[in-house]
């Protein structure tokens, strides 16, 4: 017997119209119908609507050059890392958690990849490397959070902090830049094109698989939307958790291959600001940060060429350097009240 | 039905789009240089953008500007997006992500030149037994090189300091840089600014040099501990931009009384020159833009200085040091004047400099031209 809390968690905000017996199969579709489908969908066709009017708005002032050769594939790399990244940390923020050292931690990790790869010029290693760092930070990150009871934005501070001092350490040891001597090894992750879309797509598809396909997924957004009541269905919140923060924290270190390899050498502030990046695209693609079941895989996909492309696009299309982040923040602003506001007979539970 | 309104969203932006970059095909073929810099809205910032407009008007080029962040991946994406725009020259700031810059500029055909310090072509590290390695990229004909800032030597701007505060009798100077590692000339400064007040003042005390990382707050803490184990310190000297980061802190420690040596320049230092400010300087932003324009103009064109030899990759730009008020307004009349027709380098003097127009230019007349003092700039405007 669910309590009357359980069943209002359970309700979906935006439920489709369900179809009945008495529905006659093939109806015309009236005004009304498409009116009222409008309004279901509302805040997909937002994101969506968004990201299209970006592409057309842009395509315009930027006078066609968004879709020269070129460009596109500088819109690929820069998506590539931001996009992996985002999907795996969609499982954190899906549970209700919450990561700033991400940026930190793509520093840290673009650092020791440095040292791999000119030490052993293996890639696999250096692979290896960034996936197994990533992962301890985030184990680390989450572990404390959940053994200690802290908020997670507190532990994730705390690994973003030690992670850019190692880092910041390091750089400062050397007059020398820290860099790839040999950065044709890398060439793969910087100027392959292909593999970037390859390894975007499957990265994807895997973390939608386990996103909406499996128990991982399916009771990381319970937890999200109310842990007692995920907790009272069966789910192991704090191994679930766990398991969102290791998911993540392999797709962080997939990412930080990309951005080192992108970069070519490594400064103190390497990964600095990417923490917003995520949140940003995120927001984007109509991810609520406080996550549960709302979440959605396709809100780190259509955020990440979102956001992407709004700072492609502004830039190409000639706008002064000082106005960009006003009208970065402009149709930010605008995106986030078209999608993410609550509407009046929303019924969901505080957290 | 969602799948087939979001399909018909994506072929109308599609057929929108293509429409837009068949119109777009003619476009005017003028020479385009991109400018990376960190933002276009200080002194540094709007000079550089200004003298860029100067060129634009006597010569057939566009400049674009990309405000770039301080980490190497948004370098990266303003290098990207620039290229983007159809850049045939890329000038950045800093020599940050160098390399891969470098390559990429290589790939998309387009010159690159670093605007505000010099870049090392060979690297001494520790597996290659500290022998010179060259460093990756640097032998691309895509790469122009760097600009030496302080004239290329900022041992002189250590003695002009050192001068100064022996002039203004001070015996107990702090000093505040940036790390080591981002700013390897501070240390040359305050080592040689150390060394020339023991000469001229063996009574004088200069105290070992403090570092912050670019922020207020980690200035703040560092003019804390220098005025805490310092009480009765007579001066600093700010290595770490003095006026946008020591001033404000030693204000907020409610010590006006400390005199301020500053490397920098803003608009307080008309104001503070009357006070507690000693020193003022800054590199000479038209000197540093002209030394990579004539090196892109003339690539560009397909020629170079006979006398450049492969190792001579850094030009020269000068530092002017402001200790009055009347070399404030020299200042202001000849390294930041309105009109730069008036300033430190005309379009002729550039021309002159170019191969493209004077067959006879060499590198050494550059340098000279882009490393004159203030002085040798007023006699060149008086003439």
């Amino acid at each position: 017997m669910k309590t009357e809390k359980e069943k209002r968690v359970m309700v979906p905000a935006e439920a489709p119209v369900e179809e009945t017996s008495e529905t006659p199969k093939k109806r015309k579709i009236s005004g009304a119908d498409v009116w009222q489908f409008a309004k279901s969908q509302k805040n997909s066709l937002i994101r969506y609507g968004a990201f299209v009017l970006v592409l057309i708005v842009f395509a315009i002032t930027t006078g066609g050059k968004l879709f020269s050769t070129y460009n596109l594939k500088t819109i690929v790399s820069q998506v590539t890392p931001l996009l992996i990244m985002s999907a795996g940390l969609i499982f954190v923020f899906a549970h209700g958690g919450m990561d700033i050292s991400v940026g930190a931690v793509v520093g840290l990790c673009s650092l020791l990849s440095v040292y791999v790869l000119n030490d052993t010029g293996s890639v696999f290693l250096v692979l290896l490397t960034c996936i197994a760092v990533a992962v301890a930070c985030y184990v680390i990150n989450g572990g404390s959070s959940i053994l200690f009871k802290i908020m997670s934005t507190i532990s994730s501070l705390a690994i973003m902090f030690a992670a850019r001092g190692i880092v910041t350490y390091n750089v400062s040891r050397t007059d020398e830049t820290i860099r790839f001597t040999n950065s044709s090894l890398v060439k793969m992750f910087s100027d392959n094109y292909g593999f970037m879309v390859a390894s975007c797509v499957i990265i994807v598809l895997i973390c939608k698989v386990l996103f909406d396909y499996t128990k991982l997924g399916k009771q990381a957004k319970a937890i999200g939307d109310n842990p007692l009541g995920a907790a009272q269905s069966g789910a192991n919140v704090n191994l679930i958790k766990m398991l969102c923060y290791i998911v993540a924290g392999v797709c962080v270190g997939i990412a930080s291959v990309f951005a080192i390899a992108r970069v070519g050498s490594v400064s103190e502030n390497m990964g600095s600001g990417r923490e917003m990046d995520v949140l940003i695209a995120l927001i984007l693609g109509g991810m609520s940060l406080s996550g549960g079941t709302k979440s959605k895989l396709s809100a780190a996909v259509i955020g990440s060429i979102t956001y992407v492309l709004l700072s492609n696009g502004l830039s190409i299309s000639g706008v002064p350097t000082n106005y960009i982040s006003l009208v970065k923040g402009i149709l930010f602003l605008v995106i986030v009240l078209l999608t993410l506001r609550q509407s009046k007979n929303i019924r969901e539970l505080p957290r | 039905m969602k799948k087939r309104i979001i399909g018909i969203m994506l072929i109308v932006a599609l057929v929108v789009s293509l429409a837009v970059t068949v119109a777009a095909c003619n476009n005017t073929q003028k020479t385009k240089i991109g400018v990376m810099l960190y933002n276009f809205t200080d002194i540094q910032g709007t000079e550089i953008k200004s003298y860029c407009e100067y060129l634009e008007d006597n010569f057939d080029v566009e400049f674009v500007y990309e405000a770039v962040g301080s980490n190497d991946e948004a370098h990266i994406s303003g290098l990207q997006n620039l290229l983007s725009q159809g850049c045939n020259a890329v000038i950045s700031g800093y020599d940050t992500a160098l390399s891969r810059s470098i390559a990429m500029c290589e790939e998309a055909g387009a010159y690159y030149a670093v605007l505000l310090g010099e870049v090392s072509k060979y690297e001494y590290l520790e597996e290659n037994g500290y022998q010179p390695t060259l460093v990756e990229g640097m032998d691309s004909k895509y790469f122009l090189g760097g600009v030496t800032q302080f004239g290329g030597n900022p041992e002189t701007v250590g003695v002009a300091y050192a001068q100064a505060a022996y002039n203004a009798g001070l015996k107990k100077i702090g000093a505040i840089s940036f790390p080591e590692f981002t700013f390897k000339d501070g240390k040359t400064i305050y080592d040689t600014f150390k060394a020339e007040l023991a000469k001229l003042d063996p009574t004088a005390e200069v105290y070992e040099l403090q570092t912050f990382m670019y922020t207020q707050e980690l200035c703040e803490a560092e003019v804390t501990k220098l005025l805490t184990n310092h009480p009765d310190v007579e001066a600093v000297l700010g290595l770490g931009s003095g006026l946008d980061y020591i001033y404000p802190a030693l204000q907020n420690n409610n010590r006006s009384d400390v005199k301020l040596l500053a490397l920098g320049y803003n608009n307080t230092v008309e104001s503070l020159l009357s006070g507690s400010l000693l020193t003022a300087g800054t590199n000479n932003y038209t000197q540093c833009v002209a030394s990579v324009f004539v090196r892109i103009w003339d690539a560009m064109n397909g020629k170079s200085f006979a006398d450049q030899g492969e190792d001579d990759i850094n030009g020269v730009a000068g530092y002017p040091i402001i200790t009055s008020q009347a070399e404030l307004e020299d200042f202001k009349t000849y390294i930041i004047p309105a009109d730069k027709s008036n300033g430190s380098i005309t379009a002729e003097e550039l021309k002159n400099a170019m191969v493209t127009y004077n067959e006879n230019a060499t590198w050494a007349g550059l340098n000279e031209l882009t490393g004159r003092t203030l002085e040798e700039i007023k006699e060149a405007r008086a003439a």
